[in-house]
């Protein structure tokens, strides 16, 4: 596998998602009231209420950007009607999204690893390989690896992006946003 | 009675219910408690015209009523179904 220089070989995701953290906190102080000597109940634990919990565990999993459990949770949760609007036009974008950055942050990849990026890991190499190729990536059987192809229309969807997570002034902000967010939590 | 689209409602009442239908449950509900409840969140949810900048702030404004609900079996549905759509939208924000 091959990188493009200047790129990190882990995928950069700019989410602004503190926001979403500052309200599983209120959510957790509002369900899970405790006795100040007692832990709070996580809010992943709160059963009782059963969109919660996977909401949550999808914020965690983007914020941690744990690619495998974002689509899993997506995929394997019953969402409610009220809630399946938001969490297909979540998983359609954030596919799309990550495709886009997969073209912009790879010259090559293998098949398993597009696979994971792209939540398709459950499919057959075959029908892997048809849909990016179908996407203009290439295949190149002899050495195993699809070379992507980044689309000019690409770039500035990408280039905000990438610039936010090089410190641009987007980027300090969501930082000092994250340190107090961490702060919150000692 | 009347659906969200009486000119007692607020301009975005109005607007989210410019592209959907209510059944006959969601407008007796929404009569009811014309602002917090899982009637109204599904017109929000299902709305296309809405970005999700417009839906956070929407979903934003219900949340005073949702710390104030007593929270018992009947509205545990509907607590559950305000946050993870909170939470979604907020998701969403950063996506799209």
């Amino acid at each position: 596998m091959s990188f493009t220089p200047g790129t990190s070989t882990n995928l950069i995701f700019s989410y602004h998602s503190n926001e979403a953290r500052f309200l599983s906190k209120r959510i957790s102080s509002h369900l899970a009231p405790t006795l100040p000597s007692q832990p709070p109940t996580p809010v992943s634990d709160l059963a009782v209420y059963p969109f919660i919990p996977p909401t949550y565990n999808l914020l965690k999993a983007v914020y941690t950007r744990s690619y495998s459990s974002i689509y899993n949770i997506l995929l394997s949760t019953s969402w409610s009607p009220e809630l399946e609007p938001l969490a297909s036009t979540f998983l359609e974008h954030f596919r799309r999204k990550t495709f886009k950055l997969l073209s912009y942050a790879y010259t090559t990849i293998t098949p398993s690893q597009a696979a994971t990026y792209l939540g398709l890991e459950n499919k057959s190499e075959q029908v892997v390989l048809e849909k990016l190729i179908a996407e203009g990536w290439i295949w190149d059987g002899d050495q195993g690896l699809l070379k992507t192809v980044a689309k000019g229309d690409d770039d500035e969807d990408v280039e905000g992006v990438i610039s936010e997570a090089k410190g641009g002034k987007d980027g300090r902000i969501e930082r000092l946003t994250g340190l107090v967010t961490h702060l919150t939590e000692i | 009675m009347t659906p969200v689209s009486s000119d007692s409602t607020s301009s975005r009442n109005r607007e989210s219910s410019n592209s959907i239908q209510p059944t006959q449950a969601a407008i007796m509900a929404l009569a009811s408690n014309p602002t917090f409840s899982v009637e109204y969140i599904a017109t929000l949810t299902a709305n296309t015209q809405h970005t999700p900048h417009i839906l956070v702030e929407l979903l934003a404004d219900l949340e005073a009523s949702a710390i104030t609900t007593t929270l018992t079996q009947r509205t545990t549905n509907l607590i559950s179904t305000y946050y993870s759509a909170f939470l979604l939208s907020l998701l969403l924000i950063d996506d799209v």
